[in-house]
């Protein structure tokens, strides 16, 4: 909780999210700037600097924004660091991609003040599109990887890799991922430090910080001198570890797996010696062959690919110690573990029995009877009006493309909107539209959020306008980032600390770019909505409809603050029961009882669309 | 060497996380470790939530399969997703009140008897209780929205190791102000139903 999280309370133990502690850690290392886009598992970090800014502001003051996109934040914390100060970012695995250009480049020019990226994967894919194991990037790239093994951990680490990233003049990444980003523990308060934002001076450094080819040849070596450097710090890292124990079988325990190796140890009732790694980049090469050299086998235990695994085969052959791991078995290739899988793998080692499927054959009988429950559109999402009424449309004119973006509207794919034909990352909605109108017969209608529209929605039209492309963009409006948990971009008029800004109209920045066409409709108005899809699609070249209305939860919440009373809508007895507003609409807050469609009062947000849907004009707001 | 695994789960709004943040409050302020995880898909309302909360000698944020101590369902056909963490000692409480899924209301699923899950589940739990949580929440908070607190009183009533009064302090910390006295005496009401339960 917040108020644990700027707790003035050094020693004290708090219970806090995994992102949570990583924010703390920040705080605690003095942080100047954060900038961030959302993107789940990583949003809270983002979330919780924004929260806590204003309650240390004469305490522990640092700037934090809600940047357009992964690279852009990216850039800002650069900016920082090279001013000599204390910069960070926070994004998902895959925003990483959108980053990735300037990640490759900084590794090169080196961090001054401190630059720490935080990247959480999502192994098992909870809420991504890929399962991507972003330690490849460290790889890549030649940036130090750091993976916290606790949510205790996760803060101390956070932390350090401040101190490292300036001592060793790093960019340093440091690897999160659903498990424990969205896990709780006990933390241990550090001092939160007293600080201003106190501005310095310029000091230019061309020769590192521009990396034309005579310079970037220069500093690919002593970029490599400095991981070697590091490399000889992690043989001897605090957060790196080995437990002794009994044998020459022996395992290497990455990160949260290394919790998951510790109990399933206990509940196999084995000791063997356990490696413990949070440096993923550089390996500690030294540690690692000095553990090895006392085995004869070794299980590596790493979520999501063999990247250390790899490594540890080609560090192992000199010594004739056989390694398992993904590659050979032992472990499953794909998705996250859990302490029960990882026994499994162990127990093959240690030549005992253990078994696990039983539990997954009861849990499969037993789920057969369960009705599926999807994540749906929320009651009211002004989502469902707008995908409803381009089914109409849709419907009407025959075959249709349809491709889509990154966010609740996503869900739209569901039947019987069936909005949503292709999904691939932020802003290739537009992006992908732009290819299929070379080579379709039929129209296009793309939907895109409001964020996303800021993020990558430009480009690609900008792209349209200059190519004469022919499609129809359409921008659901929801005035937030509503899958991430509410954060505002540049279309809403407040900034990450809650400072009031400047918002930037969608429907301008279309013009600005040469958009012909460019209506703005209300979501929940089907007539209109419809209407301007007709009117957008016999338009020659792209054309953009901006479907306006807030986000259900948000809208709901800004009139229970006002005051104002929430009137549900209900089912009269002019019902003829057509199952439209079922079958054609589905509401989640309208269920059938007897046969009969009923409004449940507590999941009605009162936005009437059900009644417009009605053909019998049976649905009204309740009395 | 103690150790507690609790999975609680339910749908998206019924206040699962709340819960367990509570919970694990109490824990923390009775000197024990304690760890949790969450998982929530895509939406913000409606989808299926489940929270692996651990009290004591844990260190892995979820609870091996088969493992589960506890498992409280705050939605009837949620518990059928979670077979998986069923085992002989398992104690399951499951709320009565269902929540029919869209999936339901369009047709394409059908809605299981309560007399049917339970049939189904039971002979993989060590103790099955099905209680009208919300209906006690209804009764004593005035709200459907206080269920989740009256199933960590009977929790509590069924043996987590937790105090009452370590609870309701938590929960004094967690919940808006003018919310605690109702849900103090809908977590009261939930604790003295799962002692009962238990005997």
């Amino acid at each position: 909780m917040l108020k644990d999280v700027i707790l003035d309370a050094p020693g004290k133990k708090v219970f806090l999210l995994g992102n949570e502690a990583i924010a703390r850690g920040a705080i605690e290392a003095g942080i100047d700037v954060f900038s961030a886009y959302p993107g789940t598992p990583s949003s809270e970090i983002t979330d919780t600097l924004n929260a806590a800014c204003s309650h240390l502001k004469d305490r522990m003051e640092y700037r934090m924004e809600y940047a357009v996109n992964e690279k852009v934040a990216f850039e800002v914390a650069i900016g920082v660091s090279l001013a000599g100060k204390r910069g960070m970012t926070a994004m998902k695995h895959v925003g990483l991609n959108v980053a990735a250009d300037p990640l490759f480049s900084f590794a090169y020019v080196g961090a001054r003040g401190a630059f720490v990226c935080v990247s959480a994967d999502d192994p098992s894919m909870h809420s991504s599109q890929n399962e991507q194991d972003n330690r490849w990037y460290g790889i890549a790239a030649k940036v130090p990887v750091v993976e916290p093994s606790s949510v205790n951990e996760a803060k101390e680490i956070t932390k350090n890799a401040f101190e490292l990233s300036e001592n060793f003049s790093l960019p340093f990444i440091l690897r999160s991922y659903t498990r424990l980003s969205h896990s709780s523990g006990v933390v241990e308060l550090g001092e939160i430090p007293y600080k201003k934002i106190e501005k310095v001076e310029w000091e230019r450094h061309p020769e590192t910080d521009v990396v034309l080819p005579a310079h970037a040849r220069r500093l690919k070596p002593r970029l490599q001198e400095k991981l070697k450097k590091l490399e000889d710090y992690f043989n001897g890292w605090d957060y790196n570890w080995v437990d002794e124990g009994d044998g020459r079988k022996g395992l290497i325990a990455c990160g949260m797996s290394y919790n998951y190796a510790v109990e399933a140890m206990e509940n196999l009732g084995v000791e063997m010696p356990v490696l413990k790694l949070s440096s993923m980049n550089p390996l500690p090469g030294k540690l690692i062959t000095d553990f090895l050299s006392n085995l004869d086998e070794v299980l590596v235990v790493e979520e999501v690919d063999p990247v250390v695994e790899m490594q540890v085969r080609v560090m192992a052959a000199e010594f004739g110690v056989r390694v398992h791991g993904k590659m050979d078995g032992y472990l499953p290739e794909n998705y996250e573990y859990n302490v029960s899988i990882v026994q499994k793998g162990i127990a093959r080692l240690a030549g005992k029995d253990f078994d696990y499927s039983s539990y997954l054959t009861t849990a499969a009988e037993l789920v057969k009877i369960a009705p599926p429950r999807p994540p749906v559109l929320c009651p009211g999402c002004p989502h469902t009006a707008v995908f409803y009424a381009i089914r109409n449309v849709v419907n009407e004119i025959g075959r249709t493309a349809l491709p889509s973006d990154i966010g609740c509207y996503t869900l739209g794919i569901n039947k019987p909107l069936e909005g949503v034909d292709i999904t691939i990352c932020m802003g290739a909605s537009a992006g992908s539209s732009n290819g299929l109108s070379y080579v379709l017969s039929n129209p296009v209608i793309a939907t895109i959020g409001d964020s996303t529209f800021f993020h990558t929605g430009i480009p690609p039209l900008i792209n349209a306008v200059y190519n004469g492309n022919k499609f129809v963009l359409v921008v659901l409006d929801n005035s937030t980032t509503g899958m991430t948990g509410h954060q505002p971009h540049p279309g809403v008029d407040v900034r990450g600390c809650g400072e009031k800004a400047d918002s930037i109209r969608i429907e301008d920045v279309c013009r600005a770019l040469g958009v012909k066409f460019v209506e703005v409709v209300h979501s929940y108005n089907l007539r209109a909505v419809e209407d301007s899809l007709k009117r957008a699609l016999s338009h020659d070249g792209v054309a953009v409809i901006i479907a306006k209305q807030p986000c259900a939860i948000l809208w709901t919440r800004e009139r229970r603050r006002k005051g104002i009373k929430i009137r549900s809508l209900e089912i009269t007895d002019d019902c003829r029961e057509c199952m439209k507003c079922v079958n054609e609409f589905t509401c989640p807050a309208i269920y059938i009882q007897e046969g009969k469609p009923e409004i449940d009062p507590a999941l009605c947000v009162g936005c009437g669309v059900c009644a417009s849907v009605c053909p019998h004009r049976a649905i009204r707001a309740a009395r | 060497m103690m150790k507690v695994n609790i999975l609680i789960v339910g749908v998206g709004g019924q206040g699962v996380l709340t819960t367990s943040g509570i919970l694990a409050r109490a824990a923390m302020e009775e000197g024990l470790n304690v760890v949790s995880a969450e998982t929530h898909g895509m939406a913000q309302r409606g989808g299926s939530v489940e929270v692996h909360l651990r009290i004591g000698d844990v260190r892995s944020p979820l609870i091996p399969y088969g493992h589960a101590d506890f498992i409280a369902s705050l939605e009837p056909v949620e518990i059928l997703r979670y077979g998986h963490y069923m085992g002989d000692n398992t104690v399951a409480v499951v709320n009565t009140r269902p929540i029919s899924p869209p999936s339901v209301s369009t047709g394409v699923a059908k809605y299981p008897e309560l007399e049917e899950i339970a049939d189904r589940i039971r002979p993989h739990l060590g103790e099955l209780y099905t209680v009208n949580a919300s209906e006690i929440a209804e009764r004593l908070a005035g709200t459907i929205q206080a269920t989740n607190v009256v199933m960590a009183g009977i929790l509590i009533g069924l043996g987590i190791p937790l105090k009452l009064n370590s609870v309701e302090k938590a929960l004094g910390e967690v919940l808006p102000e003018k919310m605690v006295e109702a849900n103090i005496k809908a977590l009261r009401e939930g604790f003295q139903l799962g002692e009962k339960l238990r005997k």
